[in-house]
């Protein structure tokens, strides 16, 4: 259970952003999640939600995209999503294959007053 | 008024983590991170092992637990320098932990360090220390369906040690699907069967581990 920390990460980040362009209010936290990656965004969602009661992103919206797991295979250059942890070109069955997205753990925007 | 940030959630650590790779470079330092569940035999296996590299490595350690020492008093017996992080209660080691820690370890001695991080296959995976790889552990007795369970760590993994191959009759685990799962993960997965208890299997993962490591300055 890191999503805590993770978030009292976050919230720094987005305080320090809102700062700087002025604003002390915070209205919206729009996150991206890799579906590939080990952050639990439901959780994630609670842990800011709480932890921001303290902050100038008290009552923001949390809104995270979960971003799918994909590939490009180096062999047939198909692009595919990556399911049920097959590791393989659906094409050409070819396990060389590149993530291309999956390991996203970014803060998009934030929406300020 | 909208504002695009595009930061890293976890840029804190991946600087930190940065800073710990140049450190460890400026020694000459390879450092791998061990991960594998609780009671995985990551202590056993780093027992029977630091032995085989002495004769070609200086070797440190460090322990990552969320309490007690116990395991780096076990590690101390082998003679090598170790030094203790208790996280107390947090899942992983982070790149802070790590940092903070290099003060007990003389880094311009060593060739190697082997970090076992908290017994846990799923956080630690996300957290970079600083590590020029990643070891993922596991025992014949967690069952051969972890690599599709926990497929992050195994896809990010350079190598997995499969440990107590001393209990293979005792368990139901089919060890071919398991490498099967494992190598459909991550094709790249070196894979290492051994046994703490019998020493059996250690040779092999040892000469993995010199290899990787950079040779010893004179």
């Amino acid at each position: 259970m890191h999503e805590a920390s993770v978030a009292a990460g976050i919230l720094e980040t987005v305080e320090r952003v809102a700062r700087k362009n002025g604003s002390s209010q915070i209205v919206a936290i729009r996150l991206q999640i890799g579906e590939f990656t080990c952050i639990q965004p439901d959780m994630l969602k609670f842990c800011l939600e709480t932890l921001a009661e303290d902050t100038i992103a008290k009552g923001a919206t949390v809104s995270i995209d979960r971003v799918k797991t994909r590939a490009v295979c180096n062999v047939c250059n198909a692009e595919f999503e990556v399911c049920d942890t097959e590791f393989k070109c659906p094409e050409c069955s070819s396990s060389d294959i590149v993530l291309v997205s999956g390991r996203e753990l970014l803060i998009e925007s934030i929406e300020v007053q | 008024m909208q504002i695009k940030v595009y930061d890293r959630i976890l840029q804190a650590n991946i600087r930190i983590a940065k800073r710990n790779r140049e450190r460890f470079d400026e020694n000459g330092v390879t450092v791998l991170n061990l991960i594998g569940g609780p009671g995985c035999g990551k202590t056993s296996l780093l027992e029977v092992t630091i032995p085989k590299l002495l004769k070609r490595l200086k070797v440190g350690v460090i322990e990552g637990d969320i309490a007690t020492s116990r395991d780096s008093e076990r590690i101390l017996a082998l003679g090598v320098p170790v030094v203790q992080i208790n996280t107390k209660g947090a899942c992983h080691l982070d790149a802070n932990m790590v940092e903070s820690s290099l003060e007990g370890l003389p880094l311009n001695e060593l060739d190697l360090v082997l970090i076992e991080n908290v017994g846990n296959l799923v956080c630690p995976a996300e957290f970079e220390v600083g590590e020029d790889a990643k070891i993922v552990v596991m025992s014949v007795a967690e069952g051969d369906d972890k690599p599709r369970k926990y497929p992050l760590i195994f896809r990010l993994a350079k190598a997995l040690v499969i440990t107590k191959s001393d209990l293979l009759l005792a368990t139901a685990i089919d060890l071919e699907r398991f490498k099967r799962d494992a190598l459909s993960v991550n094709p790249k997965l070196r894979i290492f069967l051994t046994s703490a208890r019998r020493r059996e299997g250690i040779e092999p993962w040892a000469d993995f581990i010199a290899s990787m490591a950079r040779p010893a300055q004179v």
